[in-house]
């Protein structure tokens, strides 16, 4: 069939729709009256306030380490967000077909192609607009000239859209494409943090737009244009092999964030990655009893070892923020980057969480069992304290054998909110509701989102409050103390 | 009378209600070491309750279980030890393949030659060409194979099976019968919940039909 023909088989489906609307023209009407008023409202709100916040930054940020940090932002923003563009594409699809989609129009003699480019030109320019506006931010905290601000979120937006193109083509048949690809934005992101974290990153003067930006702008755009029109032609010729995966995770992402379940968002995604692995070279023998755990969690480690070297490579993350003079507050950033880099090394834990199923197969005490799955995500956190000790040594003011226990303090601290996050239990719906205007909310349905943050913030407070030994001594208890809770509770 | 000349399952009295209506009444109920004991009764009658009951899944509001003499209390470790369990919850971890998961089990619950074991397992089975395979990828039946496998790589005393004939083809319920009659004379009690009147008449000592209340 023809692109006309797809077009018709739409009208079809948005008319049966209509038919079944229920919603007055006057109740859409102020419905839409209040979404605009309020995207006018909070825009000009988040507009003042970074307006703000550059003048607050230009007036504070003095020392050389800031300067740099700062002159180095948004190249390390744009570098990061157009990484980031690519690795979502690359997740969805970007091609990709809802259950209903693929079960029913997928399999109609309709022009693929024609049936694909509505969902993925919305796709393409929710991303491409959102990758243009974080620019625009970090353009704007920098100091960037109004045209300059332009010419960047453009460029990051052109980048972004290139990549999306490539992502397409990866998906049509050339996944090592888009895979080195996303490695290589990554390396890159990961070395200039590291020039900045070795304190020899110089200080970038603010771009000015002139002839040779507009040329590489130029330059981008062919890039740009080119991959999209080369992706486009190759639409029609994406097999529902290729197209099923995304769109399987459809429901599931919704429901998760209806519920405001991130450790569900995990669970959807972490199906979706090993799900596109049809075979592995099994590791047999191991240990015997409870250590057998353990050596599970290395067979996992061996398979997939980029969940580690996040791990290890975010190492170079502190000791870039120590050049914005975090001070006694750098426990901080320590503690919070081994919290959101950990999780990956945490999925056992999380699977026996919601499956309870394994747990009553393992023949050991519900704790130990869990307590076993933590042994490397703990080591590796604590490694990881252990490696930030030198910057916790000189923004702390500490001595070496504090700055140890700290680094042991900010892992330890770390592995806890890992643990409450990955041991989150879904919002309980059988529980007296909440009334809110949006319907009966569960008591702990909008702290769920806060959920290993908390910890983080608790667990490491005593170190902020008394950057010592004694500190870390105070964090290091109070982070088992939040282990042993959670993996004892039944 | 001591844990020797305890059946192996005792089960005295045992009710579940859910809000007004009573799903399971007063249900009595013996599972002797190297016997098994069948619960039958149409969709809705009470045997996924009573199976959940007695692996420690759901709570009974009346009655008690014991297990060798011993009140049933799956939070003791010795309990779990004890009882295999493949139930319609049960899920495998997304990146450990179908042979690593059998070597989990066996390993965890100290087989001597664990290898050996799985390997014979997984070939009795038919999942040795997936083997390499991930949880994921495997088909519903393949998964139900799993989930009867990771059962059979482990030491058990009590066996309980709900509705293990689902999915399972023709050849893979034969083999599921021999299997279970295996385990019998090796001593080990069997509970299972099931639909198939060729899978019960093949294993079973004893029909316990549920509903009847009603």
């Amino acid at each position: 069939m023809v692109d006309r023909e797809v077009r018709e088989v739409r009208a079809d489906m948005r008319h049966w729709r209509r038919g079944r609307a229920e919603a007055r023209f006057w109740d859409v009407f102020t419905d839409a009256y209040i979404a605009v008023f309020a995207t006018l409202m909070f825009g000009a709100i988040a507009i003042n306030v970074l307006v703000h916040a550059r003048w607050a930054t230009a007036a504070s940020c003095r020392s050389g380490g800031c300067l740099e940090a700062r002159s180095w932002l948004p190249w390390l923003v744009g570098l990061a967000v157009v990484g980031a563009v690519l690795g979502v594409a690359r997740l969805f699809g970007p091609a990709n077909a809802s259950p209903a989609t693929a079960s029913w129009l997928l399999a109609a003699p309709l022009d693929r192609g024609s049936l694909l480019r509505p969902a993925l030109v919305a796709f393409t320019g929710i991303v491409v607009l959102v990758a243009a506006a974080l620019a625009a931010v970090a353009a704007t905290l920098t100091g960037f000239a109004v045209a300059a601000i332009v010419a960047f979120a453009l460029s990051v937006a052109l980048a972004g859209l290139g990549c999306l193109g490539l992502a397409l083509l990866a998906q049509a048949g050339r996944p090592l494409l888009g895979r080195l690809l996303t490695w290589s934005l990554a390396a890159a992101v990961w070395a200039m943090l590291l020039v900045l974290a070795l304190d020899r990153a110089p200080v970038l003067g603010t771009p000015v737009v002139g002839a040779a930006w507009i040329a590489l702008l130029v330059v981008v755009l062919l890039l740009a244009a080119g991959a999209t029109v080369l992706a486009q032609r190759r639409l029609g010729r994406l097999t529902r092999h290729e197209l099923a995966p995304g769109g399987r995770m459809a429901p599931g992402l919704s429901g998760a964030l209806a519920t405001l379940d991130l450790a569900l968002l995990f669970d959807v995604l972490l199906a979706r990655r090993w799900a596109a692995h049809e075979a592995v070279r099994p590791r047999r023998g191991g240990p015997s009893g409870r250590t057998a755990l353990v050596h599970a969690d290395l067979v996992r480690l061996r398979r997939s070892p980029q969940v580690l070297l996040v791990v290890a490579a975010a190492v170079v993350v502190p000791y870039a923020a120590e050049t914005l003079g975090l001070g006694r507050a750098q426990p901080l950033a320590v503690s919070l980057t081994g919290f959101l880099t950990g999780l990956g090394l945490c999925t056992a834990l999380r699977v026996v969480t919601r499956t309870p199923s394994l747990l009553r197969a393992m023949p050991f005490p519900v704790s130990t069992t869990r307590m076993m799955m933590i042994v490397v995500p703990g080591v590796s956190l604590l490694l990881f304290g252990l490696a930030c000790t030198p910057t916790l040594h000189s923004s702390a003011d500490v001595s070496w054998s504090e700055a140890v226990e700290m680094g042991l303090g900010c892992g330890g601290a770390a592995l806890a909110a890992c643990v409450r996050w990955v041991t989150g239990r879904p919002p309980d719906y059988s529980r007296p509701l909440v009334s809110t205007p949006a319907g009966g909310v569960p008591t702990n349905l909008y702290g769920s989102v806060l959920r290993g943050f908390d910890i983080w913030a608790v667990a490491t407070a005593p170190m902020l409050l008394w950057p010592s030994g004694n500190g870390a001594l105070v964090s290091l208890v109070l982070s088992w103390g939040v282990v042993s809770f959670l993996l004892n509770r039944p | 009378m001591t844990a020797a000349d305890a059946p192996l399952l005792r089960v005295r009295g045992l009710g579940r209600r859910f809000g007004e209506h009573d799903v399971v009444v007063d249900l009595d109920l013996d599972v002797e070491r190297g016997t098994a004991v069948a619960l039958t009764g149409p969709n809705g009658s009470g045997k996924s309750t009573v199976l959940r009951c007695v692996t420690g899944t759901d709570k009974p509001t009346a009655g008690m279980i014991e297990l060798e003499g011993r009140k049933l209390d799956e939070r003791d470790p010795r309990i779990r030890a004890a009882l295999a369990v493949v139930m319609d919850d049960i899920d495998f971890f997304p990146d450990l393949s179908v042979v690593e998961h059998l070597d989990l089990f066996a390993h965890a619950h100290g087989v001597a030659d664990a290898d050996a074991l799985v390997d014979e397992v997984l070939h009795e089975v038919g999942l040795i060409d997936q083997s390499g395979q991930l949880p994921g990828t495997l088909s519903t039946g393949q998964r139900t194979r799993l989930a009867l496998a990771s059962a059979f790589v482990r030491p058990r005393r009590l066996l309980v099976l709900d509705e293990p004939e689902q999915r399972l083809d023709k050849q893979g319920l034969t083999w599921l019968a021999r299997r279970l009659n295996d385990d019998k004379v090796d001593g080990l009690g069997i509970l299972m919940a099931s639909h198939d009147s060729e899978l019960i008449k093949a294993v079973a000592d004893r029909t316990v039909e549920l509903g009847a209340h009603r």
